[in-house]
């Protein structure tokens, strides 16, 4: 047992709290900011070292062939946190373990969060101007509740972290956005209750389900261990209703099509920086937890409904976010309908149900999260220089005003676009490719979102980065190229999406065991099942090895 | 041994006739102190007789805590001691203890010892209602809330507001006793005896009409004490028209006594999930209706007390909802008393804080007149930020296991009928968020630019209890064994 994880997750608590109670009241900006890097580095510096031990420990683990269980998941018992005091005296239930865990996927999501928000916090600083110490405050409290949500290996932490990162967003949105973030704010935290409430309900539900096998427990490995055990007993009705409980809480989170309304202006609305958070993690708590609760918790509904109903839905919002973004013309919209657009991969690869796809998702997850957080705040930097986030209202040739801008603009647009040789490639070809196998017609949809992705991506480098300089676009607005303070970071950032992009090994391997263990589960029932769709295509024809060779250890 | 005998049959009333003696003590000693009944005896003294019956609640539970909290259950013909009358006790001093603090400040300066004497009077009746185990007991604790109730509404306020709340309480109060009376009687019909347990073995025995008439009736009579719809109108015009610790009293006081009133007809300490099928049908019903008229009507209401008065009928929906679940499984009803406690703490910081603000003034206060409280003072507005986040039920607040615990219950009955209630619960309690929201974005909000300096509100009795009560509500959380 490692201190490790309730490190991670309380050093940005209290240094929250700290900044909010303390430091940030005296108004002393410097002092706010040498405390928030600090905590926001401390942080960042613990996930790299968790992630380091979870890769080196998975290592071991594909060396050894097969996980001692194979029912378990690939948690690493090296650093799951369960003392016997963490657990909880529920009324009518007894005593509840609780715990902190992490495996792959749950460390990529974990090193995510510490990396944008010390992304976030770095140029928060240039450009928040007003109280930066209640503001960095909130962020590291936010991170705290994202880390709960990632490393929590019970349902009851799970969903505190997921509700109480609520709060520290109301705040965040309303205290620093443009116009209406107010109203904003409340709607978002609104939607999100509105779906919190019955996922509490389905939370129990599936507590209750499980509780005939040694009484309730709320611990997720034990969950999933039941749900195997339990599988051949098991009816699609006893799943549909707990399924469709946590797929509307956790389709608000994530933005599922019919439930996305609020995105787009709350993009909008709140602080660049904020909407970076937002966009790369926020979103991705509820993309996460369908690794997490209802692939190994709800197989015969994910089964049954994933491909057909969330699938539809992901290659729906793919092309509805591709041609929403297309007709923005303000640039924080066209950046919120195309983070729309990337989340629709995920969930096609999500509910691909085979290893390819969910380790293509949850690479994707990953890497949209740095893209688009490197996107939303470049778009942040331009719209402060230019004082206008309308795109026509910007001027054309920016690229040769603000160089520097230009070149990284570029890069990322290139990276969303999917462009061979980056990060967000390799997910989505995969994702792509596993769906094919499960149902051909919702790729081919999804594929022609790559294309009208690249579309809106060059239209927009177009009409903002190329053509002739004007006027307006050469004096207008203030400051000039970006100062090192601001390249260096985002040139950082770049570097790792072309490193992901070339050799994508690394993270391949953080999350591949996970997705190998979920696959399992599906490629047995559809065996048991015997469906025509899986047998159609001989499974080899699209060996992930052909495309990346991942499997060279 | 006689002593001894008569001492054995008195633990389970001893709180409450412990609180009703020092109800008369309050009396003798406001007249031995020579204040003529309704004469202004400033606000020092009333603060006094505030401080005195807090003193008193105090040492009984203290009293009670040392002395009996180990004894085992002891049941008697007309009362009983078990674990619902030992925390529905515990809750009830708790309520008493928090509206006696709140009023430290508010008290009225006429009829000050009145004021507190009817308010021990009344949580005595609350304290008999817990341990009521015969229909006449019963009866006779609801009456001590209700009756107390229409002196402290017309003591707390002397101006046609309140002259309307009291004649509207009064009335309305004796026509549910009228019903709840008929319904008694009904259930004396069918039971033969007037002992809680020989009606229920009578009612799970035969299935007959006039039962589940009695049933309805007696559910009516105690539908008004709860809040729960079709006898909810009074709510609003009622907490408006008082003043703000009556108002405070009436949002809890009798709700609790209403529901271990419920409890104890149903069953006691595990409710008898033979009486569930048309006892479990109405319930139902009225759980509904009362969770979703309630939270409807509040999203309407732009003044703080109509609009707490509707959460509190919004909040007996949910409560019913935990009395259903646990009669269909037969279950303890300790999700119903632990939502009750977390209801009691939480819904008394809102009003205490309501009180800082607002002060003796009886003025109908609008949500968006309260603004930038944490200008006016930071503390205050944490902790009544906290209280309202309890009401929605977030995480880090008692308010959350309160929700937690019903929804246990309700999935765990494993009828899809109260799980369909359970989402409707949750789908509630996010409309409910709309209007909790509301007012704490007017609490935190920023002073608009031409407002100019913002009144500090200083740190009164009323503004320290809401900090107990916010405090309380975390510490639960974080100990839920403690609730």
């Amino acid at each position: 047992m490692s201190g490790l994880l309730p490190m991670m997750i309380l050093l940005p608590l209290l240094g929250g709290i700290f900044l909010l109670c303390w430091i940030a009241p005296q108004g002393d900006h410097k002092q706010s900011r040498f405390v928030a890097f600090a905590i926001a580095a401390m942080t960042l510096a613990l996930g790299l070292m968790m992630t380091y031990d979870v890769v080196t420990q998975l290592a071991t683990y594909n060396q050894q062939g097969a996980l001692a269980d194979p029912v378990t998941w690939p948690v690493l018992a090296e650093l799951r946190y369960m003392p016997s005091w963490l657990a909880v005296d529920l009324p009518g239930t007894g005593r509840m373990q609780l715990a902190l865990g992490v495996e792959g996927i749950g460390a990529a999501m974990a090193v995510l969060t510490t990396i944008v928000v010390m992304l976030v916090m770095w140029m928060a600083e240039g450009s928040v101007r007003q109280r930066f110490g209640q503001y960095a405050g909130w962020i590291l409290l936010a991170e705290a509740g994202l880390l709960t949500v990632f490393l929590s290996m019970d349902l009851m932490l799970f969903y505190i972290g997921f509700e109480l990162t609520l709060i520290p967003l109301l705040f965040l949105i309303s205290g620093w956005g443009g116009e209406g973030s107010t109203r904003v704010a409340k709607r978002f935290v609104l939607y999100t209750l509105a779906g919190g409430m019955p996922m509490l309900v389905g939370l129990i539900g599936l507590v209750i389900k499980y509780s005939g096998q040694g009484g309730p427990t709320l611990l997720m490995e034990e969950l999933s261990r039941r749900a195997l055990v339990a599988l051949p007993t098991e009816t699609l009705a006893g799943q549909t209703w707990i399924f469709a409980l946590l797929v509307f809480g956790l389709g608000i989170k994530m933005a599922l099509l019919p439930l996305h309304t609020w995105l787009p202006e709350t993009y909008r609305a709140a602080h660049p920086t904020t909407t970076a958070l937002m966009a790369a993690v926020v979103v991705k708590l509820g993309l996460f937890d369908f690794f997490r609760l209802l692939l190994p918790m709800l197989p015969l509904a994910c089964r049954e409904y994933g491909p057909a109903v969330l699938g539809t839905l992901g290659a729906i919002a793919i092309v509805y976010g591709a041609l929403a973004a297309l007709a923005q013309t303000d640039l924080r919209l066209l950046l919120a309908y195309s983070s729309l657009s990337h989340v629709g991969f995920i969930t096609l690869g999500i509910f691909s149900l085979s290893e390819e796809g969910l380790a293509g998702g949850a690479l994707q997850m990953f890497n949209h999260g740095i893209t688009t957080a490197a996107m939303f705040l470049l778009a942040g930097i331009i719209i402060d220089r230019r004082g206008t986030a309308s795109i026509p209202e910007m001027g054309h040739g920016l690229s040769s005003v603000y160089p520097k801008f230009g070149v990284l603009m570029l890069f990322f647009l290139f990276a969303g676009a999917g462009m061979p040789g980056l990060n967000n490639f390799i997910g989505e070809l995969l994702a792509l490719a596993a769906m094919m196998v499960r149902n051909p017609l919702l790729a081919v949809i999804g594929s022609s979102g790559v294309l009208l992705g690249a579309w809106y991506s060059l239209k927009l480098a177009r009409e903002l980065l190329f053509g002739p300089v004007e006027k307006s676009s050469a004096k207008g607005g203030h400051g000039g190229d970006l100062t090192a303070k601001e390249w260096v970071p985002l040139g950082l950032v770049a570097g790792m999406c072309l490193w992901i992009g070339c050799y994508p090994q690394p993270a391949m391997s953080l999350v591949d065991l996970d997705a190998r263990e979920l696959a399992k589960i599906y490629a047995d029932l559809d065996r048991q099942v015997a469906v025509p769709v899986a047998n159609q295509v001989p499974a080899n024809v699209l060996e992930p090895s052909t495309l990346v060779d991942r499997r060279s250890r | 041994m006689l002593a001894q005998g008569l001492m054995q049959q008195m633990v389970p009333i001893l709180p409450a006739v412990a609180l009703a003696g020092a109800g008369c003590c309050l009396l003798a000693a406001g007249i031995a102190g020579m204040t003529a009944p309704g004469e202004d005896s400033g606000s020092r003294r009333a603060s006094g007789w505030a401080w005195a019956s807090l003193l008193m609640i105090g040492l009984i539970w203290l009293g009670w805590m040392l002395a009996f909290k180990g004894s085992g259950d002891v049941a008697t013909t007309l009362f009983r001691s078990d674990a619902v009358s030992r925390s529905g006790t515990a809750v009830t001093l708790l309520a008493g203890a928090l509206i006696s603090a709140l009023s430290i400040g508010l008290t009225p300066k006429r009829f000050g010892y009145e004021f507190h004497a009817g308010l021990l009077f009344l949580l005595a009746g609350s304290a008999f209602v817990a341990s009521a185990a015969d229909l006449t007991t019963l009866y006779l604790g609801l009456e001590m809330v209700s009756i107390p109730t229409v002196m402290l509404l017309s003591i707390g306020r002397r101006d046609d507001a309140g002259r309307e709340a009291t004649l509207k309480y009064f009335t309305l109060s004796a026509f549910s006793s009228a019903i709840f009376l008929l319904g008694a009687s009904y259930l004396y019909g069918v039971a033969g005896t007037t002992s809680l347990s020989g009606i229920a073995e009578a009612m799970a025995k035969e299935d007959q009409a006039l039962g589940r008439i009695a049933l309805a009736l007696v559910f009516g009579g105690l539908a008004f004490r709860i809040t729960a719809v079709p006898f909810h109108f009074y709510a609003p015009d009622v907490f408006a028209g008082s003043s703000l610790p009556v108002a405070a009293m009436l949002a809890t006081v009798p709700k609790v006594a209403g529901f271990l009133a419920i409890i104890r007809l149903l069953g006691g300490s595990t409710l008898e999930s033979r009486l569930s099928g048309e006892a479990e049908l109405l319930l139902f019903a009225l759980a509904l209706v009362t969770m979703t008229l309630g939270n409807c009507l509040a999203l309407a209401q732009d003044v703080w007390r109509r609009l707490l008065a509707y959460s509190s009928v919004a909040h007996s929906g949910y409560l019913l909802l935990g009395v259903v679940a646990a009669l269909h499984l037969g279950s303890t009803p300790q999700s119903i008393l632990v939502y009750l406690a977390a209801y009691v703490v939480m819904t008394m910081g809102v009003f205490a804080g309501l009180a800082a603000i607002q002060g003796r003034s009886n003025e109908e206060l609008r949500i968006d007149q309260v603004t930038s409280l944490a200008q006016g003072n930071r503390g205050l507005a944490i902790a009544m930020t906290i209280c309202l986040l309890s009401l929605i039920g977030i995480p880090l607040t008692a308010g959350f296991w309160a929700k937690f615990g019903i929804f246990f219950s309700a999935v765990s009955s494993g009828s899809p009928l109260i799980l369909t209630g359970a989402v409707v619960m949750a789908i509630n309690a996010a409309i409910a968020a709309i209007y909790y929201l509301r007012i704490i974005g007017n609490l935190l909000m920023s002073p608009s630019k031409g407002q100019g300096s913002v009144a500090t509100i200083p740190w009164s009795a009323a503004a320290w209890t809401c900090v107990a009560c916010a405090l309380v509500t975390v510490t639960w959380f974080i100990v839920p064994g403690w609730m």
